[in-house]
């Protein structure tokens, strides 16, 4: 094996410049490969592992009265794993002066044994004293709040000052960043104090062995139906998702971005390794033919090319493996931070090192597999008179090969842009579709003439609509159907709402009941079709309402309907709580101006607001949750063409070094370097033409099925985001394939000019 | 006295291409090469010279007839047998050298030694260095191909042909890429080699191919138009 090896090991050495390209091509596969598969690793344990480290509850219930009793009650029910009193209630902070958003502030029971909806003190007290509170971590991200400060708390129309005492990690909420609260946790005397509202009435509880959201109803409703349960009996209970992170969503999201786009990139760089190998040996044809001819068997052949790959193998393995786990981990450590969760895992589960390791030796030799069974099956008269037939017949297929692999990249890259067009129209129409500036919302439902009366007299408003419920989560628990799904009453007349229908339109009979659904509350009415007739419960009555519409909408599920029903159903004095302002100067500047005079008569007045947020505000909070998405979408998408630009260059450098000799006669009888580069260039810039016209048709395919694939992971089963064709991408993707397949072809050609006449000639 | 057969061909024709471009590079020929005998073929290019030695080596395979080399049947033998038996039996001496560029002389000729394995690893060495002198270029052992002459490089090779000292050495047109000085020192081994006992087969275009050859065969469109002895 002795001389074999060395001649492996030569060959590698010897020809550096193709080494190096093997090597590099390989280390770009198995570094995207490996990148993939530890942040896939990390990311899927991790956030979950937060999660389920909070210990997170199944249900919670809500108390009509106050039973000091309960507790004890339910800890000796041998289904309960455990109850906790957590207080809940929606107040308003100032993050900055005159800026205010909501706030949840939680009672919390014992600080020191919380077993439940576990929080953890990252800096300050990890106990509130009395009058004070702890803030979650990722609300310092959106506010100049931090310990020591002291946070203007507002609870309806009263101001409090309240000290922040810690900072907390809270990974079982909705990041703040993306969701604009600040989250606060204080014990249930101050909470009672901030928030005027009666503490042990709120109830989170976990119980024992169920592996379902369906069994967890199914205890809730033994439990609610046990006289020996206390007041739980009848309490308004909410069961949550079953062990599922508020955002998992967007991890869901992430990670198909990252396994696909990851994957289609690996399989390019796979490509482009096959295509790298497949020139080597192709480039030792002649040599197999003389192995062959002094003795060599299939097998002995078959041997010094493995041997020739496992060098190739170790050395971009060791290059390739310890990027992926620093790149892996940093990617994963980004979208931690944004999705306000930390990272758990210091050392890769065995299974990521051994994908690592086997991918690292194994692929090498799949991807020249079928070239080494070729090379195997050559016999030494073909290796030996290789006919110029057979080589334009290799250079042919590489070029096929290249124009591929370049149509795959530009389709990929394409394919972003339309997505992110997509999601960006989908943003638009959301926007659109509520034609306000400005909402104000109140904790609880007031007559509309008290409402309207603060704000009759400020001049930049132009129209004001009165509504019951409304858009968002907070809403959702003034205005909701017996089972938990947010109500909006609107008026039939509405000019301020012009949703884009997925299916169906707009509610418009004055004497029927008719209902709109959106997307997400599709899905809980278990996928109806139009004109079947919804059974809804509303204040404790089942209501038959038509389903006339289908909105399209990012929001939690809500149900639009006629207010002249809902009132008649359970709101006869026609109490509203929320008001959809129209500015009359409709630019940002303008809005934003109109909202802080909004805020003056807001602190003037009686009134016990939730919050003011204007339309512009809210579509960037929308936008604040995709924006990881897109950005992840759009480096993706750049990295595949890149290797895609990597392939051309591989396959244009290939193509220079077997033309050598051609380049030598070219010179001979007379070439300039000038010409020969432009011979390489235009050929280049021909197989990239062809590869970006085929890429940017296979694009259109793929952005329909991209938009019906995020749409499912993002808003549900059954829910397409509508394709959307992107004139910028389709501009930038001609621009990069343009640049790229210069770069691409012009770096390798100065390559061709490199020899001397006599060395080209003599070149082998 | 005739001596004892070491090659046998028996009606072997060989076809390239199918019917719109059938080539017969050989037709039925029929050729007994002895022990011991340094044969030349000679024709025009396009003959079947190297066609002819290729089936003797069974780099290819005869469209119709028998190899019979050493009692071996060469032309039903599969690719991997064929290797080895090559190894083993002949020796090939190619115009172009064919050595391996990567690495060194010595390393060249010790690689079949490895392929084939009948040489004892202790002697692989010892028997590489003692080819190279006897081929003249001992003190380019250590040294690429790349740095030798051509007449050197083609000595290498030679060396290389007896690494496995095999019976039959084969050689196309071993001198057609050298001076004439360097051809008379290649030509001076292989009589060398035919005065220790080797078959050497050579094609080739040279003159004065009496002196040199003990027998001559001639191919004409795939066919031996002639067959002569120079020497009994």
């Amino acid at each position: 094996m002795k001389y074999q090896i060395l001649k492996a090991w030569k060959d590698v050495t010897e020809g550096k410049g193709k080494s190096l390209l093997v090597i590099f091509a390989l280390a770009l596969g198995l570094w995207g490969l490996g990148s993939v598969a530890v942040s896939w690793s990390v990311l899927s344990r991790d956030l979950k592992g937060n999660f389920l480290g909070t210990s997170p509850v199944h249900a919670i219930f809500t108390l009509k009265e106050k039973d000091d009793s309960i507790l004890d009650t339910l800890k000796a029910r041998g289904e309960i794993e455990s109850a906790e009193f957590r207080d809940l209630k929606m107040l308003r902070v100032e993050v900055y002066p005159d800026s205010w958003i909501p706030l949840w502030l939680f009672g919390v029971g014992d600080f020191e044994n919380m077993a439940l909806a576990k929080i953890v003190s990252e800096s300050g007290a990890h106990k509130p004293s009395r009058g004070s509170i702890l803030i979650e971590r990722d609300g310092l991200l959106i506010s100049a709040l931090t310990i020591s400060s002291v946070a203007s708390v507002r609870n309806g129309a009263r101001n409090i000052e309240v000290p922040v005492e810690g900072i907390v990690f809270d990974p079982a909420l909705p990041p703040a960043t993306q969701d604009h609260f600040i989250y606060a946790y204080t014990d249930m005397e101050t909470f009672s104090t901030l928030s005027g509202a009666e503490s042990g009435k709120r109830l989170i509880v976990r119980f024992r062995d169920v592996n379902s959201r369906s069994e967890v109803e199914a205890a809730v409703a033994k439990l609610m139906a046990d006289s020996g349960s206390g007041g739980i009996a009848n309490s308004t209970v909410e069961v949550r998702p079953f062990l599922e992170h508020p955002h998992q969503w967007q991890l869901d999201m992430l990670l198909a971005i990252i396994g696909i786009i990851g994957l289609l990139a690996f399989l390019l760089s796979s490509i482009l390794v096959g295509q790298v190998v497949a020139a080597l040996v192709a480039k030792q044809i002649r040599q197999i033919g003389i192995l062959k001819a002094i003795g060599g068997t299939r097998a002995r052949i078959a041997g010094i090319f493995s041997v020739y790959l496992l060098f190739y193998a170790l050395i971009s393995g060791l290059i390739a493996i310890p990027l992926a786990i620093s790149t892996g981990y940093a990617f994963s450590y980004f979208c931690a931070g944004i999705l306000n969760f930390n990272i758990l895992t210091t050392s890769l589960p065995a299974e990521v090192f051994a994908l690592l390791i086997v991918s690292a030796l194994v692929l090498p030799f799949l991807f020249a597999f079928p070239t080494l069974i070729k090379a195997g099956r050559v016999s030494v008269r073909e290796a030996l008179g290789e006919t110029p037939f057979r080589h334009r017949t290799r250079v042919t297929g590489r070029v096929v090969v290249t124009a591929l692999a370049t149509a795959l990249g530009v389709a990929i890259f394409s394919s972003g842009f339309n997505l992110r067009q997509s999601l960006s129209n989908f943003l638009t129409s959301t926007g659109d579709s509520m034609r306000y500036d400005i909402q104000v919302v109140l904790t609880k439902p007031v007559p509309e003439s008290e409402f309207l009366e603060p704000f009759e007299s400020i001049s930049g408003i132009e129209r004001i609509e009165a509504w019951t419920g409304g858009r968002g989560e907070l809403q959702t628990s003034l205005a909701g159907t017996d089972d938990g799904i947010g109500i909006v009453a609107l008026p039939l007349d509405s000019r301020v709402m012009a949703m884009k229908m997925a299916q169906g339109h707009w509610f418009e009979s004055a004497s029927d009941p008719e209902v709109v659904l959106n997307q997400a509350a599709v899905e809980l009415f278990h996928q109806p079709i139009i004109g079947q007739t919804l059974s809804v419960g509303i204040a404790g009555v089942s209501r038959q309402m038509k389903l006339v519409g289908i909105a399209e909408e990012i929001d939690r599920p809500k149900i639009y309907i006629n207010d002249a029903f809902y009132d008649r159903w359970a709101n006869p004095a026609h109490l509203v709580n929320t008001l959809m302002i129209t500015a009359r100067d409709g630019e940002y500047q303008g809005v934003m101006a109109l909202k802080k005079e909004i805020e003056r008569a807001v602190k003037a007045s009686s009134l016990s607001v939730l919050d003011v947020m204007s339309q512009a505000e809210r579509v960037k909070i929308i936008a604040d949750h995709l924006n990881i998405i897109l950005i992840a979408l759009l480096l993706l998408a750049f990295l595949v063409l890149s290797v895609s630009a990597l392939g051309m260059a591989s396959a244009t450098s290939i193509t220079v070094m077997e033309r050598t000799r051609e380049i030598g006669v070219l010179r001979a009888i007379g070439a300039t370097p000038r010409k020969i580069i432009k011979i390489f260039l235009m050929e280049g810039m021909a197989t990239s033409g062809a590869g970006l016209i085929l890429g940017l048709i296979l694009s259109w395919p793929l952005s329909l099925a991209a938009s019906v694939l995020f749409g499912a992971i993002m808003f549900g089963e059954g829910v397409v985001l509508r394709y959307a064709f992107s004139p910028a991408g389709f501009w930038i993707t001609i621009a990069a394939t343009a640049v790229f397949g210069f770069l691409a072809s012009r770096i390798p050609a100065g390559g061709a000019i490199g020899l001397s006449t006599r060395e080209a000639l003599a070149y082998e | 006295m005739k001596q004892a057969e070491l090659v046998r061909l028996n009606e072997v024709s060989l076809t390239y291409g199918s019917n719109g471009t059938r080539c017969e590079a050989l037709r039925k020929i029929n050729l007994s090469i002895g022990s011991g005998e340094h044969l030349a073929i000679v024709g025009k290019s396009g003959s079947g010279k190297s066609s002819l030695l290729n089936m003797i080596t069974g780099i290819d395979h005869p469209s119709e007839g028998e190899v019979i080399v050493d009692g071996t049947t060469v032309h039903t033998m599969k690719e991997g047998p064929l290797a080895l038996w090559r190894g083993r039996m002949a020796g090939i001496v190619f115009q172009f050298f064919q050595l391996i560029p990567t690495i060194t002389i010595l390393q060249n000729i010790l690689l079949p030694m490895e392929f084939v394995g009948v040489i004892p690893k202790k002697e692989r060495r010892e028997r590489a260095l003692s080819l190279l002198e006897q081929t003249g270029i001992f003190d380019h052992a250590r040294k690429l191909p790349s740095e030798l002459s051509g007449g050197e490089q083609q000595r290498a090779a030679i060396a290389r042909a007896l690494a496995n000292d095999p019976p039959l050495i084969v050689a196309d047109e071993p001198t057609g890429n050298l001076d004439s000085a360097n051809a008379e020192i290649v030509l001076g081994i292989f009589r060398g080699l035919v005065d220790a006992g080797k078959t050497v087969v050579v094609v080739t275009h040279e003159r004065n191919l009496g002196k040199e050859y003990s027998r001559v065969v001639s191919l004409k469109d795939g066919m031996i138009v002639g067959d002569e002895w120079s020497r009994p």
